[in-house]
């Protein structure tokens, strides 16, 4: 068996043992994931690309010196670094005011998205920064819950948790958040359906 | 059809989070209610395009992050 068929349990084993390819392919697999959550947040590339590698090099401190205890939940465990490293950024900077809202949660007040520039299709291209746009028109509460479920993969009951609220009102504000983007692409000039799927 | 779900179960479908129960009521609402279909459509769709909002670092970072990791000898740890 390759290590790209390992999970992220057997390849963190093997890295602990001395593999560096197997952390190889953990990297490869996960640092879409981690550099769009933290770029979400801090929406500039270049500081979203040093804080993705600060994230790894915490891992990977703590997974050498033999710190790391959370067996097969690598993503959710390196997604939270990220998060918080990217949170801390805006804090240190004072370029990210906290905003807490009456629950107590905190929420992003700050997501704008630069152009990619390597997408190969234009039509694809421009729905992506069309739906960057209105994602970042959300009330705060529903895109703080959008990025913890859909790009962190945090489950309703841990972003109940993380934030303070019922996992019902968790729920509510994706459901709003997913109703409310719908409604703009519908209305927006472009027709996402039409076009985003389009080879 | 007389809907035994709500809205909120729908999202916590669409995201993989109903047992297998809640699944199985919800499919046969599915099959059998051409709206909620429609709607169920709508939100996978949706959910596919967020998607394609990911983007890529650039290799460089990668590779600097594998540099790092090589560079931190220390010995195997025994499990």
């Amino acid at each position: 068996m390759n290590n790209f068929q390992l999970n992220d349990s057997e390849l963190l084993s093997q890295y602990k043992n001395g593999n560096e390819e197997a952390f190889k392919v953990l990297v490869e697999r996960h640092s879409q994931r981690i550099y769009t959550t933290i770029y979400l947040i801090v929406k500039d590339q270049y500081t979203a690309e040093d804080l993705m590698q600060e994230t790894f090099i915490k891992a990977i401190r703590t997974i050498k010196s033999g710190s790391y205890n959370e067996e097969g939940k690598f993503l959710p465990w390196i997604l939270r670094i990220a998060h918080n490293l990217a949170i801390d950024h805006f804090r240190k900077a004072k370029r990210y005011p906290t905003i807490v809202t009456e629950d107590g949660s905190i929420v992003f007040n700050n997501m704008d998205f630069a152009e990619s520039s390597h997408e190969e299709h234009q039509i694809k291209r421009d729905t992506h920064a069309k739906l960057r746009s209105l994602i970042s028109e959300l009330p705060h509460a529903q895109k703080q819950v959008l990025i913890m479920r859909h790009y962190m993969k945090m489950s309703f009951k841990e972003i109940a948790e993380a934030t303070d609220v019922s996992i019902n009102t968790a729920l509510g504000r994706m459901r709003y958040a997913l109703i409310n983007l719908r409604k703009k692409m519908e209305t927006s000039d472009e027709a996402y359906d039409s076009n985003f799927y389009r080879e | 059809m007389t809907q035994t779900f709500t809205e909120n179960d729908l999202i916590r479908f669409i995201y993989k989070e109903t047992d297998e129960q809640e699944s199985k009521l919800i499919t046969e609402a599915l099959w059998g209610d051409s709206c909620l279909r429609a709607e169920y459509g709508e939100l996978c769709l949706l959910q596919q395009t967020l998607d394609g909002v990911m983007q890529s670092p650039r290799q460089a970072s990668i590779d600097r992050i594998m540099d790092f990791s090589k560079s931190l000898d220390l010995p195997p740890m025994l499990n």
